[in-house]
This record gives C-alpha cells, sequence and structure tokens, in this order.
C-alpha cells in the first residue's frame, strides 16, 4: 500500500498551522487547568490522588476538546468558499480523511501525554501521592476516549452540512442511548414489577414468596430484591457516558476502540461520499433531516411525559415543552418556520407516537419477568473482616443446600449483607445472622481469601494522625506491616496510633487504615517518621495528653519547649513500650518511651506542676 | 486534454444544473466559458476539479478519470469567484500553503509580481481589497505552474491596467510552458481579447464550442452600397447570416465561401468594407443560424 495516497504531511502540516492558536491554546489550557486542579490539593491537605481526582477537568473537556480540534481539522466543509479553496488542492478525500484524522490521534496523543507528564513530575517532586496506575490508567482511559469523541465528531460533520447540525449528530451518538437508558430505568422504578424464581427444590423458596403452580412467584416491592430484570435499553453505554456513570470500574477499552474503528470507517465513507455544496444547511436531505430531528425529540417528549405522569398539572407545560422545541428546532436549523399546519400535525403524531412507546415500555418493564433456575454454583460477594474493616471478597460456592438455605433468608434486619448472584445479570441480596456468616465462612475455601495486602501491592504508607506524613515504603515496613497483617496482634482501638497503606488495583485505590500500637516493632519503626514529622513541623504549642501526668502538664511542658525538644531530638529512637506517651502539636504526635519522659520531668523537676507554676 | 462526456450534476436530486454536458478543451490554450448568471459554468468547474461530484457522466484529463485523483490534481489549480484565504493569513503564508500543495510552485514569481503590483508581501490578505485579493490568488495560481488553470469570473474586480497586465501574463505563461487555462465569464467582452476557444453553455449544456480564429476567418462583415437599388436578394448567392440596411448602405455578415469576396467585388459597389467582428457578434450571429436567441443567453 502506497502511503502516499493515503497519508499528506504537508497539507496536514498546513492545516494545523492555520488552526495553531486555538490548538496551542487547548493544549496550554488543559495542562495547566490539570496541574493547577491537581496541584491545589496539595494546599488543601488532601495529598493522596486518585483516578478520578486526576480526571476532574478531563472528564469536562471530554466534550469539547475532540470536537473543537474535528471542527479545526474538518469545519472547511462548513464553508463554501472554503470547500473551493481546500478540494481543489491536489489532495484527495481520502487523504484529507486519513491525514486529519492520524493529526487529531497526534495532537490527542500530545495533549494526554503533556498532562500524563504533568501528573508525574507532581508526583515525583511533591508531597501528592499519585499511584503509577492512576497515572498510567489516566493516560490509556482519556486517550482512547477522547479519540472516541474526535472520531464521532467526524461523523457528525461528515453528515451535516452546518456545525450546529454536527453538534446534534455527535450529541445524538455519544449521549442517546445513555438517555434512553436512564429514561427506560426510570420507567422501571416508577412501578412495581414482578421476578419469577422458579425453584426446583422446595427449600430454596424465599420466606416471602407464595408459589403459583411449580413457580414461585415472589411479589417484588422495592428493588433490593432482584435488581436487574430485563428492560430495553439496560447496561450498555456509550464511552465516555461509561466514565460518568461507573467511573473506570465500567469502561472497556476493547469497546471503546472497537466503536472507535466502526465509526471510522463510517466516518470515512461518508467522507469520502459527502456531498461538498451541502454547506451552510444543516441537512440537505430532507429525510435525514426528520430522523435527526425525531432522534432528538425523543428526551423532550420523556421529559414532558415523565413530568405529566408525576403530576397532571405538569401537562400544559409538558405541551409547551413538546411545542416550543420542535419550532426552535426548525429556527436553528432551517432558520425558518413553513407551513405551520405541517409541524403542528407532525407534533402530534410524533408526541402521540413517543407517549404511546412509552406506555408500551412502561408496561413491558411493570410485567418484566424472568424464570431463573437456582443453579448448582453461585457467586457470593460478602464482607470480609480481616480485623481492621470490612471489605468485599467474592467467592464461588457449590453446597446446593447452603445455597438453598442462604437463598431463602429474609431477615434483614441481620448484621451480615451478602449478594448471590444467580448469573452474570440476576442477583439477590440476602441479610445473614453471624452465625451463617460464621457459616459461609467455614464453607468457603480459605484459599480463596487472600489477604489484600502484600509486600508487592503496597505503595505508599502515611500516617493517618496526619497525612502529610510519609512513611517511605520500604521492604522493610512492607515486611513488618504484613506480618501484623497476618497476626492475630490486631485486637486495639486506639485511635491515635493509626497508619493508612495503599495500593492500586483494578483501576482503584485501595487504602486500609489500622492501629500498629500492639506490635511495638512496628510502631517503633513508624514512630521514627511520625517523631521526625512532629519535630519538622514543630511551631511552639505543645501539650500532652497522658491523663496520668500531673495536673497543668501542658502548661508546664510550654515553658520548658526548647529544652523539651532537645530533649526528644536525643531520645527519639528509644524503644516504645506499651504505655509510651504521647505529645501533641497541631496535627503532629510525638510518642517517646514513658520511661524517658519521666526523666525528663524529674531532670526538671516538673513532676509536681504545681510547683513550677 | 480535458474531455467531459455526458456530464450530469444535480443539487438535492432534482434540480439539474448540468445534464448531459459534453465539452473538449485542448491543450495550450486558452478556453473561454460563456453563459449567464446561473448557467452552471461554476458548477461545471467545480465538478472538473474534483469539489463537486458529478450525478453521472465522465471527466477524462490527459486520459484519466480525474474525479479525486490527486495526481491528476497536482496539474490543476482553481481560482473561484469568491475568493477565501485563511485569516491573518499573508501573500507569503499563502504562497507558502500553495507551495506545500504544488511540487513546481515558483515563490520568485510570487515575489517579483508582487512587487511590480505593489502588493504588501506581509499584510494580512484580508485587509486587501477586492481587487488586490484577486490579484493575489491569481498570482498564486500561476506560480503553481500546474498545467490546467482554472479562473471563475477571472479578473472580477480588478482594475482595467492590472486587467491587462495579468492577460500579458497568462499569455506569457502560455508561450513559456503548455499550460491550459479555463476562464469563465458572464461577459463575453472580457474574454475576447485572450480566448482562442470558446464554449457557451446555456440549457444546462454546452451549446456551442468553436476555435475563435476559425470562427474569426469563417466570417465577414461586410459593409456594402451598390451603385443601383439593391435588397436581401442581391445577395441570395452567398450564405448571409445577417443582413441589415440604413439608407444606403448595408451591412452583411456572411460565412466567408470560396468566391465571396469575388463575388461582392464582381457587384461593382460604391463603398465595399470588411469590418473586424467582435467575438459577442460571431456568437450572436452563430446563435442566431442554429435558431436561439442570444439576447436572453448571455
Amino acid at each position: 500500500m502506497h502511503l502516499k495516497k493515503w497519508f499528506n504531511f504537508k497539507y496536514l502540516y498546513q492545516n494545523f498551522k492555520k488552526s495553531k492558536s486555538i490548538l496551542i491554546f487547548l493544549v496550554c489550557a488543559v495542562f495547566f487547568i490539570n496541574l493547577w486542579l491537581v496541584g491545589v490539593n496539595l494546599l488543601s491537605g488532601n495529598i493522596i490522588i486518585d483516578f478520578d481526582s486526576l480526571s476532574n477537568i478531563s472528564a469536562v473537556i471530554a466534550f469539547i476538546l475532540p470536537v473543537i480540534l474535528a471542527f479545526s481539522l474538518f469545519g472547511f466543509v462548513f464553508k463554501r468558499k472554503e470547500v473551493d479553496f481546500i478540494m481543489s488542492k491536489p489532495i484527495s478525500r481520502r487523504q484529507i480523511y486519513v491525514s486529519n484524522i492520524f493529526g487529531g490521534i497526534v495532537y490527542i496523543f500530545v495533549i494526554i501525554l503533556l498532562n500524563t507528564l504533568g501528573f508525574t513530575l507532581l508526583a515525583l517532586f511533591t508531597d501528592l501521592f499519585i499511584p503509577a496506575g492512576a497515572i498510567i490508567d489516566y493516560f490509556v482511559f482519556w486517550l482512547f476516549t477522547y479519540i472516541f469523541v474526535f472520531i464521532v465528531s467526524i461523523v457528525g460533520i461528515s453528515i451535516s452540512g452546518s456545525r450546529i447540525g454536527a453538534i446534534v449528530i455527535v450529541a445524538l451518538i455519544i449521549l442517546l442511548y445513555p438517555c434512553l437508558s436512564v429514561m427506560n430505568e426510570s420507567l422501571k422504578n416508577n412501578t412495581e414489577y414482578k421476578v419469577n424464581l422458579v425453584c426446583r427444590d422446595e427449600d430454596c423458596f424465599p420466606s416471602t414468596e407464595y408459589c403459583v403452580g411449580e413457580k414461585c412467584l415472589e411479589q417484588i416491592d422495592n428493588n433490593e430484591y432482584i435488581y436487574d430484570v430485563d428492560t430495553m435499553f439496560t447496561g450498555v453505554f456509550t464511552t465516555p457516558i461509561d466514565y460518568y456513570r461507573d467511573g473506570f470500574t465500567n469502561y472497556s477499552l476493547i469497546k471503546t476502540i472497537i466503536l472507535t474503528i466502526v465509526y471510522g470507517v463510517c466516518g470515512y465513507f461518508l467522507f469520502k461520499h459527502r456531498k461538498m455544496e451541502n454547506s451552510d444547511v444543516s441537512f440537505k436531505d430532507n429525510k435525514v433531516y426528520q430522523i435527526v430531528k425525531l432522534l432528538t425529540y425523543i428526551p423532550v417528549t420523556y421529559i414532558a411525559f415523565y413530568l405529566w405522569l408525576n403530576d397532571n398539572a405538569f401537562l400544559l407545560v409538558s405541551i409547551i415543552i413538546c411545542i416550543g422545541y420542535y419550532f426552535i428546532y426548525d429556527l436553528i436549523m432551517k432558520k425558518e418556520l413553513k407551513d405551520i399546519f405541517k409541524l403542528i400535525s407532525e407534533i402530534l403524531v410524533y408526541t402521540a407516537l413517543f407517549v404511546g412507546i412509552y406506555f408500551i415500555v412502561g408496561l413491558y418493564n411493570n410485567n418484566a419477568s424472568k424464570e431463573l433456575d437456582i443453579p448448582d454454583e453461585v457467586k457470593i460477594s460478602m464482607p470480609v473482616n480481616n480485623g481492621y474493616s470490612n471489605y468485599p471478597q467474592e467467592v464461588v460456592i457449590d453446597n446446593k443446600d447452603l445455597i438453598n438455605e442462604l437463598i431463602s433468608l429474609d431477615g434483614r434486619d441481620y448484621a451480615y449483607q451478602i449478594t448471590i448472584y444467580l448469573s452474570d445479570k440476576y442477583y439477590i441480596v440476602r441479610y445473614i445472622t453471624p452465625e451463617k456468616y460464621e457459616h459461609l465462612l467455614a464453607e468457603i475455601d480459605k484459599k480463596d481469601i487472600e489477604p489484600e495486602f502484600t509486600e508487592d501491592n503496597i505503595l505508599h504508607i502515611t500516617s493517618t494522625v496526619n497525612l502529610r506524613t510519609v512513611i517511605p515504603a520500604t521492604d522493610e515496613v512492607k515486611k513488618l506491616i504484613v506480618k501484623f497483617l497476618n497476626s492475630s496482634n490486631t485486637g486495639s482501638n486506639e485511635v491515635n496510633r493509626y497508619i493508612t497503606i495503599y495500593k492500586y488495583e483494578n483501576h482503584e485505590l485501595k487504602t486500609l487504615s489500622f492501629d500498629v500500637a500492639n506490635d511495638l516493632e512496628l510502631l517503633n519503626y513508624v514512630k521514627n517518621y511520625l517523631n521526625d514529622a512532629f519535630l519538622e513541623n514543630f511551631d511552639g504549642d505543645l501539650w500532652g495528653n497522658d491523663e496520668r501526668l500531673p495536673e497543668g502538664y501542658s502548661i508546664i511542658l510550654r515553658q520548658h519547649r526548647d529544652e523539651l525538644l532537645q530533649y526528644l531530638e536525643e531520645h527519639k529512637y528509644d524503644e516504645l513500650t506499651e504505655d509510651s506517651v504521647i505529645l501533641y502539636s497541631n496535627l503532629d504526635r510525638y510518642y517517646i518511651n514513658r520511661n524517658t519522659m519521666e526523666e525528663f520531668l524529674m531532670e526538671y523537676d516538673l513532676n509536681d506542676a504545681g510547683e513550677d507554676t | 486534454m480535458i474531455e467531459i462526456k455526458n456530464l450530469c450534476k444535480s443539487f438535492d436530486g432534482t434540480v439539474d444544473v448540468l445534464k448531459d454536458l459534453n465539452c473538449c478543451i485542448p491543450d495550450n490554450a486558452i478556453y473561454g466559458l460563456v453563459g449567464a448568471n446561473g448557467s452552471g459554468k461554476s458548477t461545471l468547474l467545480r465538478c472538473i476539479n474534483s469539489i463537486y461530484k458529478a450525478t453521472s457522466g465522465e471527466i477524462v484529463v490527459d486520459g484519466l478519470p480525474s474525479y479525486d485523483n490527486e495526481e491528476i490534481k497536482k496539474e490543476m489549480v482553481f481560482i473561484p469567484d469568491d475568493l477565501f484565504f485563511y485569516p491573518g493569513y499573508s501573500l507569503y503564508d499563502t504562497a507558502k500553503f500553495y507551495q506545500s500543495m504544488y511540487d513546481n510552485f515558483d515563490l520568485e514569481f510570487v515575489f517579483d509580481t508582487a512587487r511590480k503590483l505593489k502588493l504588501d508581501f506581509d499584510k494580512s490578505i484580508n485587509t486587501f481589497s477586492k481587487g488586490m485579493r484577486r490579484q493575489c490568488a491569481i498570482i498564486c495560481a500561476l506560480a503553481t505552474n500546474a498545467k490546467y488553470i482554472f479562473f471563475d469570473e477571472t479578473f472580477d474586480g480588478i482594475d482595467p491596467v492590472v486587467r491587462q497586465y495579468f492577460k500579458k501574463l497568462i499569455a506569457s505563461q502560455m508561450t513559456k510552458k503548455d499550460t491550459t487555462v479555463i476562464m469563465t465569464s458572464h461577459n463575453l467582452r472580457e474574454l475576447e481579447d485572450i480566448c482562442d476557444n470558446l464554449g457557451l453553455i446555456y440549457n444546462q449544456k454546452i451549446l456551442f464550442e468553436s476555435d475563435v480564429n476559425t470562427l474569426k476567418t469563417n466570417m465577414l462583415k461586410v459593409q456594402i452600397s451598390l451603385k443601383e437599388d439593391f435588397d436581401e436578394d442581391t445577395f441570395s448567392k452567398l450564405d448571409v447570416l445577417s443582413y441589415k440596411r440604413i439608407g444606403k448602405v448595408a451591412t452583411l455578415i456572411i460565412n466567408d465561401k470560396k468566391g465571396t469576396k469575388k463575388y461582392l467585388e464582381s457587384l461593382k459597389p460604391i463603398i465595399l468594407d470588411y469590418l473586424p467582428l467582435t467575438l459577442e457578434e460571431i456568437f450572436i450571429y452563430q446563435m442566431e443560424a442554429l435558431g436561439y436567441a442570444f439576447e436572453k443567453m448571455v
């Protein structure tokens, strides 16, 4: 394949050159706003940055920057004069399309890479903790999301003859399906609906069910029991809406790439056969115009329908919304209103059609039912306590009796909530007693429960007392932490002696905070860093909290501040005991061996606070 | 050579702008395309330059289909009636743009010509007057050294002095290189002294096209007065296209055939003058001979 047949660098260079101001502005604006938004966390003391924190501005700009970029590169098609100028040059449509796509992707790559490098620099040279995984995720997620929106914008440009028309197409491609899905969900939530749960074994009947024939029919009165039933538009979204719905967890890179390729190929053929004489007019072809208009009319009628459904008083408002939109759309797109009677009859027909569809969908959702066999093997998600906190753990059980027993439970007042997955799509939420929970734990193969944190995945350690205080995640301390987490010596709830450990897994920043007081080896290790931070940040205000110390202790310490600080500096590596003393200065804590502290008090004859003051 | 076969172009699938248009533009010629406003001249040029895709028919340039063929487009440059320059671009920037698009672009030619025409090289073209902008466009087009140069409403807005300068420049380009220039105008007089081929576009097709020299040599415009009384029948042996008589003097347009001049002399006229024919007259009489009223067309 001859590369020059597809790509013309000189044209691309010129195309970028003429748009350089806006494109350079966008690069700089996004870069600096991004860095500023992330960097401002430093000032607010929030030094832990996850993927969502990195994505603040990028998420908003995902709907703006790629569209502006596409308009900069392909916007000539909207001006007849510019069409003449560009299309008469020695370059084919194929070269224009491929060169601009390539250029746009490179531009997006550069903009995302710059931001990624900016975050990396922030992570390296400031106190911010930004996991490398989050930075990589940022790069991958937003690179492909921006490219997706860019390609979709080109499809819009290829179809429409005006900028506003192109934006409408882009909005339809990206937002219509999520919009339908939301509409569908809301129609479902308005109603009670039923689910048939087929129990072949009588033991599996939920306690609130009643049986009809062979089937156990349960009247569901809320969405907790089986949440997801067959509805028309559930679960499939278009990137980047996935991000807004579920963050990175519901994002599929493969789906994004496939959709990008599909739209890219469609865009190629649309652009290649685009009628360049169609500039300044949104949609020259009346059929296309009507289809686009109707698609945009769907959410409008739904909003009107929804208002009316909730309160009859809104009927007039609903009618005004429908008519107003229909007329305004024509005014914007065609800049004229022709044949008012025809428009009104169209409004009546289409509104009746859509409202009819909403009723049918609502009815369908009301009666949505699904027959499900209880599988022989189910996945259960349950909270597992590691001694410090609960975290969800998924386990698979194949004990049919236990499965039936769990399904039949209906004790919503019990402490433990579990989710039983009957299939990929359907699940049941059950509440179980502590005894049943233990029983369940006993049933589960212990090997399935991996300790959440290992020496390999601990990325960062901070003091919970003061997040500024970072304890370097050396092999030595990670070993101590894992040893401590796997020991049984974890009972204390002394809030002042917590540390937090971090890992980045499945695109999420996961944390675990725990007390290290009962592990003196670990506490000694940790306290060195906390004590250093205390001394470094010490601003003169000092007091103690130990109630066994004499009354007026804090005043005494303040009076002998300098002597104490020197003393603390000299003894900061003294071994701690379980009854060590904590000194406070603002957010910082200083951990000191009780004997050392008492020696200091003795030396300065401060045991009797009254005498000194 | 550009051959156009059965070209049709319709907008919205209903309005036929061009219909079964056939045309042949020879190499190294200046081809004038005339027609009324809205007759389809610009559309034809846009189809040839692959801006518009023809609804049907074929455009063959140097033996190859031209649509969206970048190799053929390298030999084509098009200056439309409604000019476009990138916002803020100077003549230099625009010339650099053309240079990046055309391999044989002559930047020196742009410098020289702009200097002669006193065009500011570094000032934004969009601040120029209409005529100056057209001058910039024509300079850039000629500097491409493309084989086919298309000008739509070529000299629109250019003053007569500069117009003559450009006509000479185009003519010298023709002599230096194997260039073909295709010009459109709704004004025949504008093309008269430069074109050597003419095509008249009317009713969605090329109604008439011919070599101007042949047209001119094939027709005679004669003012004649005879001693004896005479009328149109006196010249019945000749192929008279037009006969008008004012007083004793008649003006005839005659298809010049062998023996025409001898016959006229044999009538022993008191006055016998051979007058130069304008292109407009040639077209008028040819069209009238074909049964069309020329005034309605142009």
